[in-house]
């Protein structure tokens, strides 16, 4: 029979760390961000005033789809 | 059955009455949430997926480990001084308190004692003797989980404030230990008592922990606006992560909720490979039902 203890305590690290998938987030927005500046700077800085031009509302599909919702019953 | 199983094992305890009325109102308070998966619900299916066998065997330890997520729910309830009885009674509050507590530890060795139910005639002894022991390792690390809390919340209050990766770090730390064994006994515990087959096991101990963290997650990011200054919670660590970067604190919670739950799915998927498909797909219901009502809802429309 395996300890449990052992079992548990190889499993401790196995969930994604939240530091690392924050940093990850952060970089992957931003370099999208930073290639439509390129390609366009002008009507991103305008979609990021909140002016609601088509590539602002393209700007604002570079947000993770909100796939998933939150309950308890 | 939980409140069968419940109010049996008081009437075997020999229990006085001045408890027995309170804990038997707790029963019938608590018990119908027990079907919903989150409560104790998931037990059962998660069983039947693993032996395909009758589900009544394992109705002992759905009670015993639902009438435990409710002691917890009331300690957690008397650790933040929620209580009403302080305002309708004369008595001391430290009296009262003691009282509160009192009750509430009873409900933990209802939960305890409930164990004793399982029948081993049909579950072999090594296997209840194994989750026994489960079952104090997990309470263990979760009651060290919810003192590591407490005391951050004694820091914050102190302005020891964290900045950057420390914050998720700190943060991940207490919530993962506090709220992840507790469903890792659910899961796993209801594996150990199904089979011998450590890859069904530790797949389901994992989902299990991986279920109750993201439970915890999921309350922080839903009550990002009820939370007391003193709580160290996910959009507090996120934004002083987020502000070491430069980065605006902008609200994308549900943006970084996504990420965080895609992730830790992938990482349950990748361990429930190893595992029959009927366990496979037992565990993506649960999930489902938890986690992703509004894209099941969607789907199905």
């Amino acid at each position: 029979m395996i300890d449990p203890n052992n079992n548990l305590t190889d499993l401790l690290g196995s969930l994604p760390n939240l530091a690392d998938l924050a940093e990850l987030y952060w970089k992957t927005a931003s370099h999208d961000i930073a290639h439509l500046v390129h390609q366009a700077s002008s009507d991103v800085i305008q979609a990021l005033q909140g002016d609601h031009s088509p590539l602002g509302n393209e700007l604002s599909k570079l947000d993770v789809p909100l796939r998933f919702s939150w309950r308890r019953d | 059955m939980i409140e069968f199983n419940a109010l049996r094992r008081l009437d075997e305890s020999n229990i006085l009455p001045e408890l027995r009325q309170t804990l038997a109102g707790y029963i019938a308070e608590d018990a119908p949430s027990a079907v919903h998966v989150q409560w104790g619900g998931a037990i059962p299916l998660i069983f039947k997926a693993v032996t395909d066998t009758d589900e009544q065997v394992i109705q002992p330890f759905a009670s015993a480990w639902s009438i435990l997520a409710a002691f917890l729910e009331r300690l957690d309830h008397l650790e933040d001084g929620d209580t009403d009885v302080l305002s309708v009674t004369t008595a001391s509050p430290v009296k009262l308190m003691g009282i509160h507590y009192n009750r509430v530890i009873g409900y933990f060795f209802l939960a305890t004692g409930i164990l004793d139910l399982l029948d081993y005639q049909r579950i072999p002894e090594r296997r209840i003797h194994r989750l026994r022991r489960y079952w104090s390792d997990c309470l263990l690390r979760a009651v060290s989980g919810q003192q590591c809390d407490l005391e951050s919340q004694l820091a914050l209050q102190d302005d020891c404030r964290l900045e950057g990766r420390a914050a998720l770090e700190a943060y991940q730390r207490a919530t993962q230990a506090k709220a992840g064994p507790i469903f890792a006994l659910a899961f796993g515990g209801t594996a150990i008592l199904a089979t011998d087959d450590d890859v069904i096991i530790n797949a389901l101990m994992l989902a299990g922990e991986a279920y109750g963290t993201l439970l915890q997650y999921g309350d922080d990011v839903s009550d990002v606006d009820s939370e007391g200054d003193s709580m160290l919670t996910l959009p507090k660590a996120y934004s002083a992560a987020r502000g070491v970067q430069g980065l605006p604190d902008t609200h994308e919670l549900n943006s970084y909720w996504n990420v965080i739950y895609t992730a830790y799915i992938q990482q349950v998927e990748r361990t429930l490979t190893q595992v029959p498909i009927a366990v496979q797909e037992s565990m993506r219901s649960i999930f489902r039902q938890t986690f992703e009502c509004r894209q099941a809802t969607e789907n199905t429309q």
